[in-house]
């Protein structure tokens, strides 16, 4: 283990001295930065350009020695010879298809280096490529060089690294080509010669890195066409009829496919960016007299870069989008070319279209959006939820400034309903005391006061912002544990724990309760029981469905249904419970002085319709709660997955089932009953402590938090005891019901047994018949 | 027993992790970070200062006249003097400001002081970003929520809110016509906001000077600002005189250009960045390197570019070559910039 982390150190060490050692990204940037300043001064100063090329040349001759650079040198040839012959557009086409060569040399370097595992070529290569463009608020990503970093570290193997590598340089070159075409089209409206020039040949040079996924997606022969189209619009660079034939043939190709996370991640991105761009622009702009004047740039700049930024990722939603509806894909993109073409004239000062008409085309474009975004593309990206929350957040501090504690309420209810059907669940599974933390922020906790305690209680702003602060501070950490790419195997593996552990909480229920009615006279009321869990499993698979369809606004109801759903269970628990003393325990020991009476509880319709709705509702509230766990790891992974983890933790779950129920059946009968009254009054206990806890998160019971006393976190997870007056007292009151009920049973049982011995003796007084 | 492992597990991670970063952050030498930001809240002092002073002329000017505009118009040279000074004190501490809003925004305790400076709206405006203080005036009146110092100033001294503006016609600029922003502000307005963006500037310095800089801050300053150059800037200047001659139609940098600007807010960056080289080199020497030329390359273009345009005319689409090669420079640095704190451990949200 030493020597490994050793050899680690000092790959690490190497790896970084040859780094500083060999940088070929920054000669490489340095070359296409002096051609980009020799086609400037082919105009102003050719000797200055000749001089630029020559440098650039040298430094290429000089660097990349392990590339193949015959074809390059053929590229400096044409630069030359149109720098000679003054053609600006062949200058740009060759520095463009220079420049993409280098690149795409490069990106091959790197995936062989990290097939070979290679770290320290892989290193090399690393970041002499070209990113997504940055804007002010999209980062490129990051993916490859931990990817890298993780290889070289030995932590992932080289096969994981690649996937990684391509996705995130398949992505940032496939954005790239989009942005060629995009401006390529604004160049011809322009009538750009040049610039049309260059960026044909750069849509060249990009599709070229993503050829093979095309030809793997497509085959040879579409990739064939493709290449021809891009011939012809290289050739003829200001045919509109050349781009769109490139542009058709692109259609639903997406090189490396969005996984569900990066797919709800540019949903949320263009819907949310989108909105932005009339907040944006309504305070660049003034109206007067009929006539919209920009007075602030900075702010018409911000819009803009929404716009684009909500239109980039739109276009890396199209791929998939398209494939269903064409016509709506088409016109959404028309809509987002209209609003630039106007957002651009407000940056020159010319003829800025006004607020109003903004607004309204951003307004309709947004609902084309939804409409055409299938509505679970939008929900499993906690950075984009917690960026919504965040802006609810402080609307409501905004409706508390206002006293609009009914504003405030509604923008908490938001926030929450955000949470809870997204990234809640998630918390939960990785984080539960998180979790449970910041369900206390935004409801009843204390210390700080949980939102709805100080929406209740018309608290201060300066309380609320208390709140807020610790609150956003929680939910930023929630993200970094939900945040981050999770694999189908890890999806799997959660899903299959989670079913698991809720499986197996269920399995004890029924077998704690089924135990209960062992006793032959009384074998046939566990029919009413399994009939009820059978419906319970029915209803769980029905929610998630349901939950699939209609999640946001199912989710506002979310904790109020499972609080519903666990005080039906403890009432029903309780009386059963009562019964079952009174019936099952006692009466077994008086079978034969109540033959009939077990006759006709056979046929009480009232005690089977109350095992049946006991037996659903001790079942179903798992089921639920498995539900909500499993629809969040079907936002951020895909389904399968996470049915595949579901189907396997059933079965084992069902085996272990069996095992409690042979067990079961081999315990002689007192201690069966002794255990299984003992599990009923764990149960109980447990129920009674999650099912106060429900409450007060909901706002329906109070809080009185018990001084001093801190409990550690899995008492609330395992027993659902919580460190609260109302908690500790409801679930003693419980255990004591079921204890107490058990003795006034015995008692009742004495004093029965003792008439009857006294009436045996006494022959001739007629006999008191017990009431049941 | 199994779950108690993980969770241990998990703590022992994120104690790892979070030691790593803080390890990393004590390499790096963010008092420059520090430092720059106070440096150009000084400036933008400066800026708010001179501003406070020529609007309390101007509210004596006004004073004078018992507030009726039309007779303070007639005092015209005493009037456009102290408004130019206004306006130059404002010109002065916008830009510096937008320069470290980057920081301000960005660092949790500071953040207010972005929503009543410059990012924050009206109560009218509504939205999720209403600034938090009233406008009290000195005639006794109270403008409750008005939006932020800089739009309200702004709004005042340019005439572009009707309701800051006294609505009285005065050639502000003195070019002898009257065209845009040529009304007399209220002075009760312009008062009570110069004083207030002056006060508040003073107390975001004074917070300021209590901030301890994380690695987080900084490269979260660098990965918002470093992509302005392209889309802000180049763009400004692409569409103003200095590209397009008497066509351009946009009133505002011709007289200085954008590029300018663009060259301080590289040296901004540049001086960002040095505060992280420590703990950058440490990770990766060569990526640190890659950065550092990246931006003393872009702030060589953008100076080269400057003294070229004294000489030359670009025409449109050279002007449009130059705004994507500044892109290109601009995402090659950000991009390297978002590995480098990748490296480190450190998230960048934008």
């Amino acid at each position: 283990m030493k020597s490994r982390t050793l050899i680690t150190v000092v790959l690490l060490a190497l790896g970084n001295q040859a780094l500083a050692a060999s940088d070929d990204a920054s000669t490489a940037e340095d070359i296409r930065a002096k051609l980009v300043s020799a086609q400037l001064e082919m105009v102003f100063d050719k000797s200055q350009a000749e001089e630029l090329v020559l440098e650039a040349q040298n430094s290429f001759n000089s660097s990349f020695q392990s590339l193949e650079k015959t074809e390059f040198q053929k590229d400096f040839q044409t630069l030359n010879i149109a720098l000679k012959t003054g053609n600006e557009a062949v200058f740009a086409q060759t520095r463009a298809r220079l420049w993409t060569g280098i690149l795409n040399a490069a990106y091959i370097k790197l995936e062989n280096a990290v097939k070979s595992q290679n770290t320290s070529a892989a290193n090399e290569w690393l970041n002499l490529r070209e990113y997504r463009l940055a804007t002010r608020f999209t980062s490129p990503d990051s993916d490859a060089t931990l990817a890298v970093a993780s290889l070289i570290e030995q932590k992932i193997s080289s096969a994981d690294a690649l996937i990684a590598v391509r996705a995130d340089y398949l992505d940032a070159y496939q954005a790239r080509l989009n942005n060629a075409l995009h401006d390529l089209e604004g160049a011809q409206q322009n009538k750009y010669a040049i610039l049309s020039a260059e960026m044909s040949a750069l849509a060249t040079g990009y599709f070229q890195i993503l050829s093979p996924a095309y030809a793997q997606n497509l085959g040879e022969s579409a990739l064939k066409d493709v290449q021809n189209a891009l011939s012809k619009l290289e050739l003829q660079p200001l045919s509109s009829v050349n781009l769109s034939a490139v542009k058709t043939r692109l259609e639903g190709f997406r090189a490396a496919p969005l996984s569900p996370k990066e797919r709800a991640k540019r949903a949320s991105q263009t819907l949310r960016f989108l909105t932005l761009v009339p907040v944006e622009y309504g305070r660049g702009v003034s109206e007067s007299n009929g006539v919209t004047v920009v007075n602030r740039d900075l702010e018409i700049t911000e819009a803009k870069t929404f716009l684009t930024s909500a239109a980039s990722a739109f276009s890396d939603l199209e791929p998939a989008l398209i494939k269903t509806n064409k016509n709506a894909v088409n016109q959404i993109k028309n809509d987002f070319a209209a609003l630039e073409v106007g957002l651009n004239n407000a940056a020159a000062h010319n003829n800025p279209p006004s607020f109003k008409d903004v607004q309204e085309n951003i307004e309709n474009l947004n609902t084309k959006l939804e409409q055409l975004i299938p509505a679970d593309w939008r929900r499993a990206d906690p950075a984009g939820d917690l960026d919504v929350i965040k802006s609810q957040l402080r609307q409501l501090e905004n409706a508390v400034g206002e006293k609009s504690f009914d504003l405030a309420e509604s923008a908490r209810v938001s926030a929450y309903a955000m949470l809870e059907g997204g990234t809640e669940a998630r918390i939960k599974v990785f984080q539960p005391q998180l979790a449970t933390t910041i369900e206390g922020l935004f409801w009843n906790g204390v210390q700080p006061d949980g939102l709805a305690r100080l929406i209740a209680r018309k608290a201060s702003i300066d309380e609320f912002k208390t709140t807020r602060l610790a609150l956003e501070a929680k939910l930023q950490e929630a993200v970094r544990y939900v945040g981050t790419n999770a694999s189908p195997t890890s999806t799997f593996v959660n899903a299959l724990v989670i079913v698991f552990r809720e499986g197996l909480e269920a399995v004890l229920i029924l077998a704690a309760l089924l135990g209960s009615l062992k006793a032959p006279a009384v074998r046939h009321l566990r029919r009413p029981l399994w009939m009820g869990a059978a419906a319970s499993f029915v209803a769980t698979i029905v929610t998630f469905m349901v939950m699939q369809r209609i999640l946001n606004a199912f989710a506002i109801f979310g904790e109020k249904l499972e609080a519903v759903v666990s005080v039906i269970a403890v009432a029903v628990l309780l009386v059963i419970m009562n019964w079952f003393f009174h019936n099952v325990y006692w009466n077994e020991h008086l079978a034969n002085f109540h033959k009939k009476k077990h006759q006709l509880m056979g046929t009480n319709i009232g005690q089977g319709l109350g095992l049946v709705v006991l037996g659903f509702t001790a079942m179903y509230r798992e089921g639920f709660e498995t539900v909500l766990f499993m629809q969040s790891l079907v936002l951020q992974s895909g389904l399968t997955p996470v049915l595949s983890g579901a189907a396997i933790a059933l079965s084992l779950v069902t085996l272990v089932g069996v095992l409690v129920f042979v067990l079961q059946s081999k315990l002689p009968h007192k201690k069966m009953l002794v255990a299984t009254g003992a599990m009923i009054c764990v149960v109980l206990f447990v129920i009674v402590g999650n099912t106060t806890h429900m409450l007060q998160v909901v706002g329906w019971m109070t809080i009185h938090p018990l001084p001093i006393v801190v409990l550690p976190y899995w008492t609330g997870l395992w027993l659902g005891t919580y460190a609260t007056l109302e908690g500790l007292v409801l679930q003693v009151i419980a255990v004591t019901f079921v204890i107490g009920s058990y003795f006034v049973a015995e008692g009742l049982k004495h004093k029965d047994l003792a008439r009857k011995l006294e009436t045996a003796q006494n022959p001739g007084v007629p006999q008191k018949v017990v009431s049941n | 027993m199994q779950k108690r492992q993980f969770h241990i597990g998990v703590l022992v991670l994120t104690t790892l992790g979070s030691s790593l970063v803080m390890a990393q952050a004590s390499n790096a030498n963010l008092g420059v970070v520090k430092n720059y930001l106070l440096i150009q809240l000084g400036v933008q002092k400066a800026g708010s200062s001179s501003l406070k002073m020529a609007a309390q002329r101007y509210y004596d000017l006004a004073k004078n006249t018992n507030f009726d505009y039309n007779k303070l118009a007639s005092n015209k040279n005493a009037v456009q003097n102290a408004l130019k000074d206004a306006r130059d004190g404002w010109r002065k501490a916008s830009p510096v400001y937008e320069s470290v809003e980057g920081i301000v925004a960005g660092v949790e305790m500071l953040s207010i002081f972005d929503v009543n400076l410059d990012a924050g709206m009206s109560k009218t405006e509504g939205g999720d970003s209403i600034v938090t203080f009233d406008l009290k005036l000195p005639n006794g009146k109270t403008l409750e929520k008005p939006g932020n110092l800089f739009g309200v100033t702004e709004g005042a001294l340019w005439a572009s809110e009707k309701a800051f503006s006294s609505s009285v016609k005065f050639d502000v600029d003195g070019d002898g016509k009257i065209g845009f922003g040529d009304a007399l502000p209220d002075a009760n307005i312009l008062k009570a906001a110069a004083d207030k963006l002056d006060g508040m500037t003073a107390e975001l310095i004074s917070t300021s000077k209590t901030w301890t800089p994380t690695l987080e801050n900084v490269f979260g300053a660098l990965t918002a600002n470093v992509p302005t150059a392209a889309p802000v800037f180049i763009d400004r200047w692409k569409t103003s005189r200095f590209v397009l001659g008497d066509a351009a139609t946009r009133r505002d940098f011709n007289a200085i250009s954008s590029l300018d600007d663009l060259n301080q807010n590289i040296a901004s960056w540049l001086t960002l960045y040095r505060g992280l080289v420590p703990a950058v080199t440490a990770k990766n020497a060569s990526l640190n390197k890659q950065i550092q030329d990246g931006l003393n390359s872009l702030k060589a273009w953008v100076s080269k570019l400057e003294s070229q345009e004294k000489t030359r005319r670009f025409s449109p689409e050279q002007a449009e070559l130059i705004l994507k090669e500044s892109d290109n420079r601009a995402t090659a640095i950000t991009g390297k910039i978002v590995q480098a704190a990748a490296l480190l451990g450190v998230k960048v949200s934008n």
